[in-house]
């Protein structure tokens, strides 16, 4: 299918722009090699994995990607300490209110730029699992309104946990000029941050891993469009 | 056991039927599994109301079995791992400039808020899911708003994994190493 195609060099494209800065010197910089890559990772990892049919088999990489979240939720928690400590002292000008901790501030997110419309966009966007939601409660055993309405719960906790702590932490370790990614704030330490650029890789697989979820959904309704069939079979 | 009503694929199948039609097109379809498998159904019920509120957990499980057991394919450790990941992503790791923007009490009240959306619009298409027993985006929405309104939503479907994609290519460019 062309959609798939698309999908999955989208998928394999931003693996190949990460790899060519992290090791451009390299026989990884060398265009056969990148190419290489490229198609290894579309061929051996990312078709497959949104071949499957049944989306119940994507628990365990669904499992690798909270894991690496978890990683870089530690990581931000450990650096905090270290990152509050340089806004105190180096940032911090007790006369400019510019560089002020915004702790509870109205009148900033209703100003003429609409900022909590802005953010509560943003946290929408982030909180959205409605596409991929119908294959799961499918594939979920017994899919009654009880069992449904316990992975609903739960999932928005743990999103909620998740989303707090790397809000709060986030924001408290680069209050001013906070980068749009927090992965990308400056360095503090002096030469390379590896456990960061280690951060940074596995946004990768974070997003790895919700490539085949979210494909499973388009495919369904993709084949529900032009076949009038939704039903995933290999004899189509 | 077939726990699930199959229902006729077909897309136009459903198209601009009223209430009363669906009702009686999902009645005849327990009429028909009842008659097939009638011996197993205690009278008066669906044969998915007796799935409900039996066997939903196995109370000899330990809770470490529970919590660090092997999970197995349509458990609910498995569906909430799927559901998270859908969440988790770069949109997450952007609410830290979204806090600096709002400040951060502001930006606590819109995750609560946000949440309870969230979970209010999931609850309504689990309700439904349930209610009709179709597990399918497309094919709810044909049933209920008509044919027209489902490949609207396929459509919208097809312009956000796209969007999904082109975002993906976006943030794989801007975080350097």
């Amino acid at each position: 299918m062309l959609g798939e195609a698309i999908y999955n060099m989208g998928g394999f494209y931003y693996e190949y722009n990460t790899i060519k800065l992290f090791l451009a010197k390299s026989i990884w910089g060398q265009t056969w090699f990148k190419f290489a890559l490229r198609s290894g990772i579309a061929t051996f990892i990312i078709i497959p994995l949104c071949l499957i049919k049944d989306i119940s088999s994507l628990r365990v990489v669904s499992l690798l990607g909270v894991f690496t979240m978890f990683y870089i939720i530690i990581l931000i928690i450990i650096q905090s300490p270290f990152y509050i400590n340089y806004y105190w002292e180096n940032v911090y000008v007790n006369d400019d209110p510019n560089t002020h901790l915004k702790l509870f501030d109205f009148s900033s997110s209703f100003d003429k730029n609409l900022f909590f419309f802005q953010g509560t966009a943003t946290l929408f966007y982030s909180f959205t699992c409605h596409l991929g939601a119908f294959p799961i409660f499918n594939s979920l055993k017994q899919n009654v309104m009880k069992r449904i309405q316990k992975v609903i719960v739960r999932t928005l906790f743990f999103d909620c946990f998740i989303f707090l702590i790397i809000s709060v932490f986030g924001y408290l370790t680069w209050p001013i000029k906070t980068p749009s990614l927090i992965l990308e704030r400056d360095n503090i330490f002096g030469g390379a941050d590896i456990y960061m650029s280690i951060g940074r890789l596995t946004l990768m697989i974070i997003i790895l891993a919700k490539l085949p979820n979210n494909y499973n959904s388009f495919r369904i309704s993709i084949l529900e469009l032009i076949c009038g069939d939704s039903k995933l079979t290999n004899k189509r | 056991m077939n726990s699930k009503i199959e229902v006729n694929t077909n897309a136009l199948m459903f198209s601009f039927k009223t209430d009363e039609e669906v009702e009686q097109f999902f009645e005849d379809e327990d009429l028909n599994i009842k008659q097939n498998e009638g011996e197993n159904l205690e009278p008066g019920n669906r044969l998915i109301d007796n799935l409900r509120d039996k066997d939903f957990m196995n109370p000899e499980k330990s809770l470490s079995m529970r919590l660090f057991g092997k999970i197995e394919a349509g458990s609910l450790r498995g569906s909430i791992f799927n559901m998270v990941i859908l969440s988790l992503g770069s949109g997450c790791l952007s609410l830290p400039k979204s806090m600096s923007e709002m400040s951060l009490g502001m930006g606590i009240i819109s995750i609560i808020l946000t949440a309870s959306v969230t979970y209010w619009t999931l609850y309504i298409l689990g309700r439904t899911c349930d209610k009709y027993r179709v597990f399918n985006y497309s094919k709810l929405t044909r049933l209920l708003l008509g044919n027209g309104f489902g490949v609207a939503l396929d459509i919208i479907i097809f312009i956000y994994i796209y969007g999904i994609i082109v975002m993906y290519q976006v943030v794989g460019k801007n975080v350097k190493f």
